[in-house]
């Protein structure tokens, strides 16, 4: 009895491990019903950010989250936009100006996983509203990029080919494979290459973060000097003006696409 | 010719200022074969430039050497601004240099046979200079070709 009694304890305190670990587990991760999309969750927190004041001068700001949210681990791919457009019939921008590529023929061979471009900020906006989730802030995308790090980029201040794809190490030949390469402290992958992303800023304008598979880390320009820290620009703890000139909300690239966020704990 | 020697050195102090990662990359500029990012100059003393062509001797230029390279010919008082393409081994085009919209300078993309803009809206162009996507408004001018033995001569 008592060996039975021994077995059964045990065996219920393994139960309890392995639902604690699923548990732990589930509080870092969220998958969206609707699309498939991995979310991790990004803590709250606060961070250091360039904004411009009333005078027109550069000033340090400090944006806090007070609640933790969660980003998607990837930008959105051929696969995941492929569904929205079966389930809602959505015609994107470029196939509205009947333009010559298009999210499913963008120039260049793509599978379902890698990251659907040729998609307008409006287009993002359409996904994000079927699934049920947003396209992020730029204070929320440059917090989740960094990551709580204090460098350039999320690995470091120089250019590291473990962390972003660009038009050197891809050949200049297109997009590469979501979730590819290393990811940053928090989870989140290609925040920098392989494509940039839609953020909102302000209710009025958007801007694009985070470089692409076509820049060049580095290279001669026409007046002859080298402009290398374009990539790095993109990660800028900066937000755009609310003022500043917006692009209309139709433009899109063969090195445009967006990721998700969910504002829920 | 002598401006072309105070600019390369010019670029290449900066570049051995930059450190790192960038300094290999602005010197690949001018020694290695042309990438989808950097176009090397064409070897100085491998071509002759006369009122109205450009004569390059191809024995002494190893940047041309192969089917998939492109050099830049750059000599600004002669408003001279050319990259030249060798897509296969027997085929040489030339063209001018910059992008159409933008005005900033072309790399070849030999994995895709076309001519890209290094500015951030990144125009491509055909082989025979006409737009392929972007924003690029105009073609890229033409020059006529003409290779005998190992004389490429460049008609402007």
């Amino acid at each position: 009895m008592k060996t039975v009694g021994f077995l059964l304890t045990a065996t219920l305190i393994i139960i309890l491990l392995f639902l604690t670990i699923l548990c732990s587990k589930d509080s870092t991760t969220w998958t969206n019903p609707v699309d498939d999309m991995k979310f991790v969750r990004i803590p709250a927190g606060m961070f250091e950010v360039t904004v411009k004041n009333a005078d027109g001068n550069d000033t340090l700001s400090t944006v806090t989250f007070q609640k933790a949210f969660w980003m998607s681990s990837t930008e959105v791919t051929v696969g995941q936009f492929s569904r929205f457009i079966k389930e809602t019939n959505y015609v994107t921008r470029a196939e509205k100006d009947s333009n010559r590529f298009t999210w499913e023929s963008p120039g260049f061979e793509q599978s379902v996983n890698h990251p659907v471009v040729f998609v307008s900020y409006e287009d993002a906006l359409a996904y994000a509203k079927w699934a049920k989730v947003d396209v992020p802030t730029e204070a929320e995308w440059l917090y989740a990029c960094r990551a709580g790090t204090g460098t350039t980029f999320y690995w470091g201040d120089s250019l590291d080919d473990n962390y972003l794809w660009h038009r050197q190490n891809t050949n200049g030949t297109g997009t590469q494979v979501v979730g590819t390469l290393e990811p940053n402290p928090w989870g989140v992958f290609n925040m920098v290459g392989n494509v940039r992303e839609y953020v909102h800023v302000c209710d009025i304008r958007y801007n694009v973060r985070g470089s692409s598979w076509t820049r060049c880390p580095s290279y001669l320009t026409r007046q002859g000097f080298v402009a290398d820290n374009l990539i790095a620009r993109s990660v800028e703890p900066r937000l755009a003006e609310c003022a500043e000139p917006h692009y209309p909300f139709t433009r899109y690239d063969d090195d445009r696409g967006f990721r998700c966020v969910r504002r829920s704990e | 010719m002598k401006e072309y020697y105070s600019r390369r050195n010019m670029l290449k102090k900066s570049a051995l200022t930059a450190g790192g990662l960038c300094t290999c990359q602005i010197l690949d500029a001018f020694a290695a074969p042309s990438d989808c990012c950097n176009t090397p100059h064409l070897e100085p003393g491998s071509f002759t430039i006369s009122q109205d062509r450009i004569v390059i001797d191809l024995a002494k230029a190893p940047s041309l050497a192969e089917a998939g390279h492109a050099v830049f010919i750059s000599q600004p008082d002669e408003e001279i601004e050319l990259i030249v393409v060798r897509p296969d081994k027997d085929q040489f085009i030339a063209l001018s240099r910059f992008c159409t919209h933008g005005r900033q300078v072309l790399s070849y993309n030999k994995h895709w046979r076309l001519l890209q803009c290094n500015s951030y809206n990144h125009s491509l162009f055909k082989l025979d200079g006409e737009v392929y996507k972007g924003p690029a408004p105009h073609p890229l001018d033409m020059f006529e070709v003409e290779k005998k033995d190992q004389k490429l001569t460049i008609y402007l």
